[in-house]
């Protein structure tokens, strides 16, 4: 899981609200609220970065642990992935110019 | 499609012809709007009703909240209802809707083109009643058997402009309700609506809660956004129009006081907003 690419589900539209994303997920029409470390994670996945990418990210901005990062990193992009916010690839995403 | 019956109204400040072949049903949209007609004026938007009599009326009942699904494809937006099923194009700005010739399924599909237009025009279609009180405009929201048309009976010293569902407008860096028709139980049991074809600028808006005791709590930022997405009218799947509807969201709650009322069957709760 560690090469694979992240990004945003295309569907979604979401704000950020001091600095926690408020995300509508058209399926049901529910709204979601991520929490700070969820919400860099979330805006982070551009489809370009691997998830260990987005580890190094969350050590960087939050100064915490390796160990700590990788296992919070990991269970966040599962949930947001089965909550269908979040798409794993195993290639990268074209950025659009 | 005979455009000599048509009627043009205007809501949210959009001029809308709606036109059929079916001239007791352009009657109809005449009386069932009649706080909302514009002689003259050139429609942006264009309604076709379609009559289609195996529409079942008796799924209509005052009171019952309404389902609405809709889809989009493409710019198109698709609804279906119990009483009516139509699409509106969001480039050409055309629509159609087949339902039976009564006023109640076209009420619903005029809601539901409102709520994917008005995004893309800042603004949105809410769950709420929206009341002038000292030439400042209140909105009370909340879902169905919230209490909102009790405090539009509780405020029958004051104008009412809606008393279910209001239309939000930001025009001239202020958001503006409505005089909107999408009556609920105060207009279906006789009682005086005041439907203005003007607006007014918003002061507040208020989340109701039925309690014994009576106090607004003030809502916060993101607190505000919820409350105020999860009482929109109609949310489609069109990532665009859900994008904007946040962004306006978001602006229309740092812009207006944002609380959550909670109020018992009397009208003291004036005295809180008036407080606050």
């Amino acid at each position: 899981m560690l090469n694979m690419y992240v990004s945003q589900n295309k569907e979604i539209a979401y704000r950020v609200i001091e600095d926690e994303a408020i995300i509508l997920t058209p399926e049901d029409g529910m709204l979601h609220n991520l929490n700070p470390v969820a919400t860099v994670i979330f805006e982070f996945a551009n489809g370009t970065r691997q998830v260990k990418d987005i580890i190094e990210k969350i050590c960087e901005e939050f100064d915490i642990e390796e160990r700590v990062a990788h296992r919070d990193c990991l269970n966040f992009i599962e949930d947001l992935v089965h909550k269908k916010m979040l798409v794993l690839s195993g290639k990268p995403a074209k950025l659009s110019k | 499609m005979n455009r000599r019956n048509s009627v043009i109204i205007s809501l949210g400040g959009i001029p809308i012809r709606i036109q059929s072949d079916n001239k007791l049903l352009v009657d109809l949209a005449q009386y069932g709007f009649r706080g909302f007609l514009l002689p003259t004026g050139r429609p942006v938007i264009t309604v076709s009703v379609l009559i289609d009599d195996t529409r079942d009326m008796n799924a209509y009942s005052y009171g019952k909240p309404h389902h609405t699904s809709v889809v989009s494809d493409s710019g198109k937006f698709f609804a279906k209802g119990s009483t009516y099923s139509g699409m509106f194009d969001i480039l050409s700005l055309e629509g159609e809707v087949r339902q039976s010739v009564a006023i109640a399924p076209l009420y619903l599909f005029l809601r539901f083109i409102l709520s994917v237009y008005l995004p893309f025009k800042g603004g949105f279609v809410l769950h709420s009643n929206s009341i002038l009180k000292g030439g400042k405009c209140f909105l009370f929201s909340g879902k169905p058997q919230s209490g909102k048309s009790t405090v539009a009976r509780l405020s029958s010293n004051y104008e009412i402009l809606s008393d279910d569902f209001s239309i939000v407008r930001k025009m001239g860096g202020f958001f503006r309700a409505f005089g909107s028709p999408f009556w609920g139980h105060v207009e279906a049991r006789g009682e005086n609506i005041k439907n203005a074809l003007g607006c007014a600028s918003i002061a507040g808006i208020y989340f109701l809660s039925k309690d014994t005791n009576v106090y607004a709590e003030k809502l916060g930022r993101k607190e505000s956004v919820f409350k105020i997405i999860e009482n929109m009218a109609i949310l489609s799947k069109d990532r665009e129009a859900n994008a904007r509807l946040l962004s306006l969201a978001d602006e229309f709650a740092c812009a207006v006081n944002c609380g959550i009322l909670h109020f018992k069957l009397d009208n003291s709760f004036w005295r809180c907003i008036d407080n606050a």
